[in-house]
């Protein structure tokens, strides 16, 4: 009987305990919501992004956090997936109670959560996802901190109009809103300069075998491809293309340059073409450079890639924001507002450029440059070969695979 | 014949012979035992990490023969153990859906487990052959395609010379065509089972660690593999042997050539074309003689 | 030889055989009759360990059977050619016969290979054709050809004359009747054809409902006037 009861006690002790702790600790962090396809196919890519953050997360809370209160992230599993990335969302804003979200990389299930965030006034900061109708639906609380598509493509486009003037091209894309949305930009410039355009050949985003379309392709010859694919597509399409013995021009958005791509391509991806924040490339710039250098101590077995200094400069921004908006009052809807108030006076500079919100919430400074895939003792490399007054290095046209040096 | 369509048929004979490789096992399985297993490819994909942790210690051409080698041993095991713990318990209690929904338990436990052990980052087995081409002229290929090629053909001739000139080959024929005969002949299937378990995973192992090396090594890249050997044993005949190998070359064409014809977006669903037009005008399958016994 | 005592047999709860008591001595030839579904395939397949009974004994030479897989039983030397024939239509003749002949180990596979074709010439002629694409007549050969490669002992034949041809029946018929006379192979045979069965029998056993209703002499069965009404179309 005392047992029992004594058994009772503690329970009730605990429960008391637990209940006036949890909140309390919870209650003294400040609470960041992180979207992103952290499993599924694409988690390798959200885990570049995720480190970019904690580096960021890191140096805010070896300062003694915000307001004397740590930073805390809470992560919302997308999958990539529109409706996972809506559950997420909705447990960030309403359980989590979160101050605003940040992360997002996929473009549909981010023009997705952003409506639900702008419906419940909270401000989300989009970080990778590039459809340019996140920004452009006119949501007072939608910000983005990475160009969007057209933006990405600016640059290859003003370089294939001046500099390398394709006489025929061909399209190979995947099979969904980004492989069709860069179609459709890309072809418009083909009429643009007056380039043939030879084939519009699709795939579906987790095909393997790319044999057929590239055989097509070798048998329409064209001077460039534009090949829009995520990291695994674009490195087997890679691959076979070599097996095949074909040889183009291939020019992507610049997205699958991440560290799995060059580990799965090694020297074959020479040549290949995009846009790219790259932040190695843009060393020059001192927040750059120090970005790359903390990344390297932190991650010694990876490479700072696009996705790592997006996450970066993604919750640096908010964190600026946050700051700026004054401690938490606990009133959610107030900070929320406060912050979203902040957020539109951001003007930073990160490792991807100077970052300031226009009235659609879009970043419009940041420009990404033209790179292309070069080869350092037979080790790829991306190096920035347009607009002249950044370019590192010249442009390199395709040479035929017998006569390359690294294979 | 012009140079595309010679190309197109190359390509088409390459891939097919990896999903014939792979549909051999699950046709196997399917005719002895009547599972339908949807975690066939995941053996295949088990087949490809052994191929990726063999070739970091031994590179080159030497480890990639041992990879095969290795990859056909391990995975076998692998079956065998999963037939004994997994299957066979259900075999005497089971209806056909029971075991289907065991077979894609099994294939999420394997996925979830690779992506545990080996994260989900995809990982690129290195060319044997150091990426050397081939020019035939009108056609050109890899060293590597070729040798997946004669590979496959090595090894399904292989399995068809123990299956129609051994005695445990027979045996397991003639399992598959009527257990209770052969039984009857002194047969003990449950052996018969558990070998044609491991010959099937077998194959599936050599089949993933060419699947990879030709493509890419991950933890969901069993899905597709399972996908194209259930169109293949369609195609040929549930259970049908010589209907997997066939089956196998004729998808991998039919894939090219349509795709590169007809139309590419639907290069993927030509297999799903063909099961439909199967199952309408002969259900047997191209090669079945017969309805299930 | 064979021994069977109070066997008794479900198929879930449905009773199949009960009670059933049967012995075969050797170099004896037993017929077993009865109408369709009296339960002699099910008394053959118990034998062959094929079904499990529910209670009663099996013993094949003094040892319990009833206990041993299938494969072991055919070991021992109880060997069923089995209703319907049962060949693998997509084996080859001679694969169908190499796989009656799947426990052996001894060297005398080859002359008894002979010794069938010299019973069938027809296979020898055939072993290389698809067991699928033979004759019923044919088919039949095949299953006995393959029952005898197993190297009986007690050779278990059910219905081996369904639906066959007048003629071929007959040959069906004489082969049995060599079989057992010049070797003295112990058979047991079920058949519906009583008459056939009788006259070449030594004793027979009449089932009906899973049970054993008559038992005797092969001459005395035919002259009851019960068989003869029901089975022998008097």
């Amino acid at each position: 009987m005392i047992k029992k009861s004594l058994g009772i006690a503690l329970f009730t002790a605990c429960f008391l305990f637990a209940l006036c702790v949890g909140p309390a600790l919870s209650a003294d962090s400040v609470k960041i919501g992180i979207l992103g396809p952290f499993s599924g196919s694409l988690a390798f890519n959200a885990s570049e992004m995720k480190k970019g953050m904690l580096l960021a997360l890191e140096e805010v809370n070896d300062a003694g956090g915000l307001f004397g209160r740590q930073v805390e992230l809470v992560y919302g599993d997308t999958e990539c997936k529109p409706d996972k990335g809506v559950g997420a969302v909705k447990k960030l804003l309403t359980r989590d109670e979160v101050l605003v979200v940040g992360g997002g990389y996929c473009s549909s299930v981010n023009i997705a959560a952003s409506q639900i965030a702008d419906m419940e006034k909270c401000p989300v900061v989009v970080a990778i996802a590039i459809s340019p109708t996140i920004t452009n639906r006119g949501l007072e609380y939608v910000f983005r901190t990475s160009p969007n598509s057209p933006m990405f493509l600016n640059g290859i486009n003003q370089w294939l109009e001046k500099v390398k003037q394709a006489k025929t091209v061909a399209f190979f894309m995947e099979n969904s809103d980004y492989g069709r949305d860069g179609e459709k930009i890309w072809s418009e410039l083909s009429k643009k300069i007056k380039a043939k355009e030879l084939a519009h050949l699709y795939f579906e985003i987790g095909d393997t075998d790319f044999t057929t379309q590239i055989s097509k392709l070798k048998n329409l010859n064209p001077d460039v491809t534009f090949n829009i694919a995520s990291t695994t597509e674009a490195a087997l399409i890679q691959k076979q293309a070599k097996e095949l013995n074909f040889v183009t021009q291939w020019i992507g958005v610049g997205g699958q340059f991440t560290e799995a791509y060059f580990k799965m391509t090694g020297p074959i991806s020479q040549y290949a073409m995009g846009s790219s924040l790259e932040p190695t490339l843009n060393m020059k710039s001192p927040e750059t450079a120090a970005f790359v250098e903390a990344y390297r101590t932190a991650y010694p077995d990876s490479r700072p890639g696009i996705f790592s200094s997006q996450g970066y400069d993604n919750l640096k921004v908010i964190l600026d924001a946050v700051q700026r908006a004054g401690e938490p009052t606990g009133d959610l809807q107030q900070d929320r507002e406060k912050i979203k108030d902040a957020l539109e006076k951001t003007d930073m500079k990160l490792t991807q450029g100077r970052i300031t919100f226009e009235d659609d919430g879009q970043v419009h400074s940041v420009v990404p440059s033209v790179v292309q895939v070069q080869l350092e003792n037979c080790e790829p490399e991306l190096r920035i070969i347009y607009p002249e007054d950044r370019a590192t290095a010249d442009y390199q046209a395709p040479q035929p695979w017998r006569e390359r040096e690294c294979q | 014949m012009d140079s595309l369509f010679l190309q197109q048929v190359v390509n088409g004979l390459i891939i097919g012979s990896v999903y014939s490789l792979i549909a051999i096992g699950l046709t196997m399985i399917f005719g002895v035992m009547r599972i339908s297993n949807f975690a066939h490819g995941d053996y295949a994909m088990v087949g490809a990490y052994v191929a990726v942790f063999v070739m970091m210690w031994l590179p080159g051409p030497l480890g990639w023969v041992n990879a095969l080698l290795a990859a056909a041993v391990i995975v076998a095991v692998a079956g065998v153990v999963s037939e004994l713990l997994i299957f066979r318990p259900l075999l005497d209690r089971r209806t056909d859906i029971d075991m289907i929904m065991v077979s894609i338990g099994l294939f999420i436990l394997l996925e979830n487990l690779a992506q545990f052990f080996f994260e989900a980052r995809p990982r690129m087995l290195a060319d044997p052959f150091g990426g050397n081409t081939v020019d035939l002229g009108l056609v050109s290929t890899s060293q590597l395609r070729l040798f997946c090629l004669a590979f496959s053909c090595v090894a399904i001739a292989g399995l068809q010379v123990f299956l129609n000139r051994s005695k445990t080959g027979i045996a397991i024929r003639a399992t598959s065509q009527n257990s209770r005969a052969a039984r009857l002949m002194g047969i003990d299937i449950n052996r018969i089972y558990t070998l044609t378990f491991g010959l099937g995973s077998a194959m599936a192992g050599i089949g993933g660690v060419l699947y990879g090396t030709l493509f890419a090594v991950y933890p969901t890249m069993g899905a597709i593999p399972t996908l194209k050997a259930f169109v293949v044993t369609i195609l040929g005949g549930m259970g049908n042997i010589r209907g997997a190998i066939f089956g196998g070359f004729i998808l991998g064409v039919a894939e090219t050539l349509g795709g590169s014809y007809l139309a590419m977006e639907y290069k993927n669903a030509i297999g799903f074309v063909i099961i439909i037009l199967v199952l309408l005008i002969r259900p047997q399958g191209l090669f079945g003689q017969r309805e299930g016994v | 030889m064979l021994r069977i005592d109070g066997l008794s047999v479900f198929y879930g709860k449905a009773s199949a055989l009960s009670d059933v008591a049967l012995e075969v001595a050797p170099g004896e030839l037993v017929t077993l009759l009865g109408s369709n579904g009296a339960g002699k395939s099910t008394l053959l397949k118990t034998i062959s360990g094929l079904l499990k009974p529910r209670s009663g004994t099996i013993r094949f030479d003094g040892a319990s059977l009833q206990e041993l897989p299938s494969h072991k039983i055919v070991g021992r030397g109880v060997i069923q050619v089995p209703e319907g024939r049962e060949i693998f239509p997509d084996l080859t003749v001679r694969e169908n016969l190499k796989m009656g002949a799947f426990t052996r180990r001894d060297p005398d596979v080859d002359q008894d290979m002979e010794r069938v074709f010299n019973l069938f010439p027809r296979l020898e002629e055939r072993l290389a054709q698809r067991a699928g694409t033979l004759s019923g007549g044919e088919a039949q050969m095949l299953a006995i050809g393959r029952g005898l490669l197993s190297a009986p002992r007690l050779l278990m034949l059910d219905e081996p004359s369904l639906g066959l041809a007048p003629v071929v029946r007959d040959a069906i018929f004489e082969v049995i009747r060599q079989i057992h006379e010049e070797r003295g192979l112990t058979v047991l045979l079920v058949e519906q054809n009583a008459r056939m069965a009788l006259s070449i029998s030594s004793r027979a056993y009449v089932l009906e409902n899973g049970r054993i209703i008559r038992e005797g002499d092969a001459a005395a069965l035919m002259d009851d006037p019960e068989v003869q009404r029901a089975y022998l179309g008097y």
